[in-house]
């Protein structure tokens, strides 16, 4: 069974697959603007900000939101500047980012359980 | 056992639970009584809903008859269908309803994005493109950096504060989208809905009255008419902006918000104990969460108002002195963050922005500290055009200064009850400091009430719910009732004043679309006016001249002399680009609105002009349709 605490990332997990899939394997589905869009304005920062548990979901989602927005909004700032410019590096690198920290939550939630009396 | 450990940032003070709300009203009561407390609890529960349901089937149903071409200078209030009316009232009235007998929050929150829904969504349904000028525009800074992927800092303001827009190229790259256009039309609903979340969190942070924090969301959203939320750079640094004031309000204060006691030193003859009394403030409390939780949410926070840097010239601006002040007062743990931000501005504005302030310096430098003339530019010069447009202009100051009366009750009212909002009177009046900067182009004081609309919706709810309590009084919300039924028939008049300008049809685009796929590389555009969808591609290959913008400009009042030199200027205007051969006159019905409703203009004068242009042998049509029309100058060989 999976825990309720397992839900966030793997549903994180999913909408990065999905978003990736459909930029990459499936470019003309009418789904890809607004998968993207979730991804982009939700899963990074969201991936993120579970690390450290503020649980508060409200809170969570407000800084999940304005952190993939500011980081996003850096970073493409950065890369155009830098005459890097390459949106589908920076959308791999975000979806790693969201992946790898998903990942990493997923992991430490038998350990917490295992560590109850 | 970990998880009881870990401190967390919820929050939130003791619920006040409504009479029967909580289900238990019939515990140890006779069966009929409890019969009759669930049939209070179904009523209270759905008649609010019925009435918010019913409005927005009206709104709905009402939709389809709007005749975007019957308006009026005094704008969309001109042309809405009365059960549009009906509706604002039903929702209203649920809304209300709620509040009294049964505040539970998903409730609630179906009446706030009901009146959100009609009062930001109108628009985007009934008008065929995306409105406003400054849309079209943004789309295409945005196909810009799509295309050429370099930053030319010297083509306008827009390219020394470019964050948004590449930002916004990253995300349509990826979703694969060719344009922003069709986002735009529906980004004023999408923002007003994600404001909603932040303000709802600034509010809870400092109060757990469930009215007062609903009521405040409900009035900020009917409140925000200064239609900032268009896809913007602004309103994007607004959903910053307010993000970050809600995480250093919810996880940095320093103070509690219990109220002080307020006993003590009421005597007249004791003016120094009174004064104690009224400086009383709140015990201080611990810090909030883990040290870890503490250092990623300051590192958060940097990210976020970073962002804001490089993209918006005021929002850093705001934020710095937010921030500043908090500190300042020690309301706020987060005490390096001013010069964080410090530094991250004045970085940007000497590196990054140094072209458009090398060029513009006199005009930046010459606002700063001259606080008579922006308020000036920002209220006296907005109070012109016909007779329709000043009674838009005098709503606009009407509801923005009733509001800020009515809040500086409820701060008297909160006071007088003890209670110390020392944060929300500093960040009501924090932006203020903005005033002595620039007049930003005459919209400095609408910017002021943007950033303060939070704080100033929050008093304006404590004039109604000053301190939490079970039940609520009728004259409370009857209040609140009489003020949200204003400042909803305000908001209309206010947010949608423009609309007969704001607004473009399909063949207005159609014109402008003609002349991107048709004119050459540095062509001229010639209009009578700035207001029209223009720029939204190939944005840094044309340039625009308003011809209603020139010295030789003047008012057209349908004589012969008037109107020759009326076509005189836009002939000369044309002859500026290679003999007029890379020159396309683009007029549009919303050019022409626009001339009518700000610059006095008679509606017959523009009438003769455009007859007298079609006519002339010295232009000829080469697009037209019901609502715009290209000409080129004769002597102009085909591009």
């Amino acid at each position: 069974m999976i825990r309720r605490r397992a839900l966030g990332p793997i549903g994180i997990i999913v909408v990065a697959v999905a978003a990736t899939l459909l930029v990459f394997a499936a470019p003309g589905s009418t789904a890809r603007p607004y998968v993207v869009l979730v991804f982009a304005l939700v899963c990074p920062g969201m991936a993120v900000v579970r690390l450290f548990r503020i649980d508060e979901l409200l809170l969570e989602l407000a800084v999940a939101i304005a952190l993939s927005i500011g980081a996003e909004l850096l970073l493409s700032t950065a890369m155009l500047y830098l005459g890097l410019w390459s949106p589908e590096t920076l959308f791999v690198a975000l979806v790693c980012v969201a992946i790898g920290c998903a990942a990493v939550e997923v992991t430490r939630i038998p350990q917490q359980t295992e560590a109850r009396p | 056992m970990a998880r009881s450990r870990r401190q967390t940032f919820r929050l939130g003070g003791p619920r006040i639970v409504p009479p029967g709300g909580d289900g238990l009203a019939a515990v140890g009561v006779g069966p009929q009584a409890a019969g009759a407390a669930r049939l209070r609890d179904l009523l209270t529960l759905s008649v609010p809903l019925a009435l918010t349901a019913t409005g927005l089937v009206l709104w709905m149903l009402a939709l389809p008859e709007v005749d975007l071409r019957g308006m009026t200078d005094i704008g969309l209030v001109s042309v809405l269908p009365a059960q549009v009316f009906v509706a604002l009232g039903l929702v209203t009235a649920g809304f209300v309803a709620s509040l009294h007998f049964r505040p539970v929050a998903p409730l609630l929150l179906v009446h706030v994005l009901a009146i959100v829904l009609i009062l930001f969504g109108t628009t985007s349904i009934v008008e065929p493109t995306p409105h406003m000028s400054a849309t079209w525009r943004h789309a295409g800074i945005v196909d810009y950096f799509g295309r050429v992927h370099h930053v030319n800092a010297r083509i306008d303001a827009y390219f020394n504060w470019p964050g948004f827009f590449i930002f916004s190229a990253f995300v349509a790259n990826v979703a694969g989208a060719t344009s922003t256009i069709e986002f735009a039309r529906w980004a004023p609903l999408l923002y007003d809905i994600a404001f909603l979340l932040p303000v709802f969190l600034i509010v809870r942070a400092v109060v757990a009255d469930r009215r007062l924090v609903w009521a405040t969301a409900w009035l900020f959203s009917i409140a925000n008419w200064v239609a900032q939320d268009y896809f913007s750079p602004q309103a994007t640094t607004y959903l910053l902006y307010l993000v970050a004031l809600a995480v250093l309000l919810s996880c940095f204060a320093t103070r509690a918000s219990t109220p002080v006691a307020v006993t003590g030193g009421t005597g007249a003859e004791n003016v120094s104990a009174r004064l104690r009394v009224a400086l009383r403030l709140p015990p201080a409390i611990a810090p909030r969460g883990t040290p870890a939780q503490r250092i990623f949410l300051v590192l958060a926070l940097i990210v976020v108002i970073g962002a804001t840097v490089p993209t918006h010239q005021l929002t850093p601006f705001a934020l710095l002195a937010a921030v500043t002040g908090l500190v300042a007062v020690r309301a706020c743990r987060a005490r390096g963050l001013p010069l964080v931000v410090l530094v991250m501005i004045a970085a940007w504005v000497v590196f990054m922005a140094v072209a458009f302030l090398s060029g513009h310096f006199g005009s930046v430098a010459g606002s700063v500290g001259k606080v008579d003339q922006n308020v000036s530019s920002s209220l006296g010069g907005r109070l012109h055009g016909s007779y329709d447009h000043l009674i838009v202009a005098v709503t606009r100051v009407a509801v923005t200064g009733g509001l800020w009366l009515l809040a500086i009750a409820g701060l008297a009212r909160r006071l007088r009850r003890g209670y110390r909002d020392l944060s929300f009177f500093l960040l009501a009046f924090a932006p203020f400091l903005l005033i002595g900067l620039q007049s930003y182009g005459g919209e400095i004081l609408l910017r002021i009430y943007l950033f303060a609309l939070p704080f100033i919706a929050f008093f304006v709810a404590a004039l109604f719910f000053a301190t939490p309590r079970a039940t609520v009084s009728w004259r409370a919300s009857l209040g609140l009732a009489l003020v949200s039924t204003l400042l909803v028939l305000g908001f209309l008049v206010s947010r949608y004043g423009n609309e007969r300008t704001d607004y473009f049809t399909k063949g207005e685009v159609g014109a402008v679309a003609y002349v991107n796929r048709v004119a050459p590389d540095g062509a001229l555009m010639v209009s009578l006016s700035r207001d029209y969808p223009r720029k939204f591609e190939r944005y840094e290959q044309f340039r625009s001249v308003f011809v209603s913008e020139l010295p030789s400009w003047s008012r057209l009042d349908g004589s012969g002399a008037r109107l020759r030199a009326a076509v005189g200027n836009v002939r000369r205007a044309m002859l500026q680009n290679r003999d007029g051969r890379g020159s396309y006159l683009v007029v549009t019905r919303s050019q022409i609105a626009y001339l009518e409703t700000f610059s006095d203009v008679q509606p017959r004068a523009l009438e003769l002009l455009i007859r007298r242009l079609q006519r002339s042998p010295q232009f000829r049509t080469v697009y037209e349709n019901r609502d715009a029309f290209v000409m080129r100058l004769r002597t102009a060989r085909p591009a």
